[in-house]
């Protein structure tokens, strides 16, 4: 049975595409799995009541954005995380306003399979998955498992803030209080700190699902696919990785938003966010900016006063 | 060739003992992700249970680094360079059976083909595999619906079984047999056999997906709508296919390292916008619904019709790692429910 969120998304969908304001909706559908969900690209009335919204809503929908709707008006669901996104790309002008409509939804916490993981669920047990706001109902072989919502979010979700989104055009659900645990500095010193990374990156195969996974990463040309100038080549070891997740990690310094599916989307368990992570406390604390929040501001990297801190102390 | 047991203590130790005259190489865990393959010291966490995520068959078999050769120029001096490839035999332990089956594959496109890859048969050859029978199938497993297990199994040398404190080995071959001469290597109880035999019983009643037993191939084609379906939510990333133990697409790259230049060869996908995209800018399939297309009927059309197998073993990786959740094993049961 949908709940009422969902009610209210599939209703606004409808109401859109048969207006023809929109000619799609990009939202999430029911996955293969009882704890997956799959995008959902709606482009008929009749389509609308495939739309859900559950904690397994993982995708951060604007990914899309930027290659549907430059010249399409299109609608899309979207989570705090998100709406933030989307933020960042009308900044960024990837993404003309006037062609999105944004359905928002508030959020308490997104679970995944790691997550679920972690929260001592067995996967290849789970056949019903239900939500009843606050918690997560798990059917499996032994019963239905109830447990907190907070208790089996991902971790970036665990530190998160914002619960209602940002920007929309209409927005469902009230925002849940949630404690927020602070966001701890990566600990260590230079030489340890290097020494993890130089083993976290002897895993990544170059598969690139962080990038492709992320809104913030649009470009047509990313620089870890030029040949010609071989910022990075395509040898998969740990320095060459290194040269990668680095880069991407700084381009996205004071844009990426946080929603953690870089971590999510690596199949070989890479701690992205915590390079994310520790690059926006660092934006945070030098030029006091939190991305993704207001379409108006400047990119913060993107804009220079005379003004700015300069991090090496000298102006 | 009788079938043996051995503690696992004592494994270890008959493994350390095999490394005099072999390359031995097993699954190691490296704190998180999949298990990696390694030709190992003797010193590592080795992994032989498959419960856990490890890494295709292939990463051994056809490195994500593979040295092709060597060009070292100084002046008045120049040096082609092979890479040195170890001649020992070589013995494999730990892989699954669906693993096993995609070295079946790879074997037709890399020894059985037009062409013989050096590389790969240099690793390939004089490699005993021993395949460990899957006690407790993953959620996204379906290799007893893409083919039959006790076929598979008789491709490998040996097949073991995780009883607990101890390991059931059950020799195919006399090559894998001669290497069970360890004292450490006792005569199975009749629990130990029941046990096993329980384990083997319970993988074969996977429970069957919608295309089980249905020609793919035939029901697989060109104009089919879900080709669109798939690209609208596919990200273009390699998870998928880089994960796939039978994807065997790779480029071939040249890196300068101070008067070195290495040729090598690394893991390309038919998902990515620039596959094999020409010098002179023509790119064979420049929309995604092409590229969604071309992973799907490469394995289940042109790999039937070029090698009679299909390139797909069902293992679930691409199932687990795609991060839209497009879940191929419900693409071949639309594909052949629309068909059939």
């Amino acid at each position: 049975m949908a709940n009422e969120i969902e009610q209210k998304i599939r209703e606004e969908a409808k109401r859109l595409l048969e207006s023809g304001e929109v000619t799609l909706v990009i939202g999430w559908k029911a996955g293969s799995m009882p704890f997956k969900t799959t995008p959902a690209f709606v482009r008929s009335a009749d389509e609308v009541d495939r739309l859900v919204w559950n904690p397994a809503c993982t995708n951060n929908l604007a990914v899309y954005l930027p290659q549907v709707a430059k010249r399409a008006k299109v609608a899309v669901v979207a989570k705090p995380c998100d709406s933030r996104s989307i933020v960042t790309l009308i900044q960024e002008k990837q993404v003309p306003r006037e062609n999105v409509k944004i359905i928002g939804v508030t959020c308490s916490g997104i679970v995944d399979d790691a997550s679920l993981k972690a929260a001592k669920i067995r996967l290849q047990d789970v056949h019903g998955l239900d939500w009843d706001g606050e918690s997560i109902l798990i059917g499996t072989p032994a019963g239905k498992a109830k447990l907190p919502i907070t208790d089996a979010v991902r971790e970036g979700c665990k530190t998160c803030t914002v619960h209602a989104p940002v920007m929309s055009d209409v927005a469902f659900g009230d925002a849940p209080e949630v404690n927020a645990a602070p966001v701890e500095p990566m600990e260590g010193s230079f030489e340890e700190k290097r020494a993890f990374w130089a083993k976290q990156f002897e895993r990544c195969i170059r598969c690139y699902a962080c990038r492709q996974v992320c809104p913030a990463c649009y470009c047509n040309k990313c620089f870890a696919d030029r040949p010609d100038t071989k910022w990075t080549s395509k040898k998969a070891d740990a320095s060459e990785a290194w040269m990668f997740h680095m880069g991407r990690a700084m381009h996205l310094a004071g844009r990426c938003i946080g929603c953690g599916e870089c971590e999510r989307a690596c199949p070989m368990e890479l701690p992205i966010m915590k390079l994310n992570r520790e690059v926006a406390l660092h934006v945070q604390e030098m030029y006091d900016y939190t991305p993704g929040m207001d379409p108006e501001a400047d990119p913060v990297l993107g804009h220079w006063e005379p003004e700015d801190v300069d991090p090496n102390g000298h102006h | 060739m009788p079938d043996k047991v051995i503690s696992k203590n004592d494994l270890r130790q008959w493994l350390v003992s095999l490394m005099a005259d072999h390359d031995v190489i097993a699954p190691v865990d490296r704190g998180a992700g999949p298990a990696a393959w390694k030709d190992i010291d003797g010193k590592e966490e080795i992994e032989i249970g498959t419960n856990g995520l490890l890494m295709a068959a292939k990463e051994y078999l056809l490195p994500v680094h593979d040295v092709l050769f060597r060009y070292k120029g100084k002046k008045g001096e120049q040096i082609l360079e092979a890479p040195e490839m170890s001649t020992k035999p070589k013995l494999m332990i730990g892989l699954r059976l669906c693993d096993a089956r995609a070295i079946s594959v790879l074997d037709s496109v890399y020894l059985e083909g037009r062409f013989r890859d050096p590389y790969y048969a240099a690793r390939r050859e004089n490699l005993t595999l021993m395949a460990t029978v899957c006690d407790d199938p993953r959620w996204s497993c379906f290799c007893t619906s893409v083919g039959d297990l006790n076929e598979w199994a008789k491709t490998v040398d040996a097949l073991i079984t995780d009883l607990g404190d101890k390991v059931y080995v059950a020799p195919v071959t006399e090559k894998s047999a001669k290497l069970l001469s360890s004292p450490a290597f006792k005569e199975p109880t009749e629990e130990d056999v029941k046990k096993k035999t329980q384990v083997w019983e319970n993988l074969l009643a996977l429970p069957k997906q919608p295309f089980a037993g249905k020609d793919i191939s035939q029901s697989v084609s060109w104009d089919d709508p879900i080709w669109k379906d798939m690209a609208d939510r596919c990200l273009g990333c390699g998870a998928c296919s880089y994960q796939c133990p039978s994807c065997t697409c790779f480029d071939i790259q040249d890196d300068t390292v101070g008067n070195t230049i290495e040729r090598y060869r690394c893991r390309d996908t038919c998902q990515f916008s620039d596959f094999t995209r020409m010098g002179a800018g023509h790119n064979p399939r420049p929309e995604k619904t092409m590229r969604t297309r071309q992973r799907v009927m490469h394995k289940f059309k042109y790999q039937m019709e070029q090698f009679n197998m299909i390139g797909c073993t069902g293992c679930g990786r691409c199932v687990e790692s795609c991060p839209v959740n497009i879940d191929l094993r419900e693409v071949l049961s639309k594909i052949t429910e629309q068909k059939l």
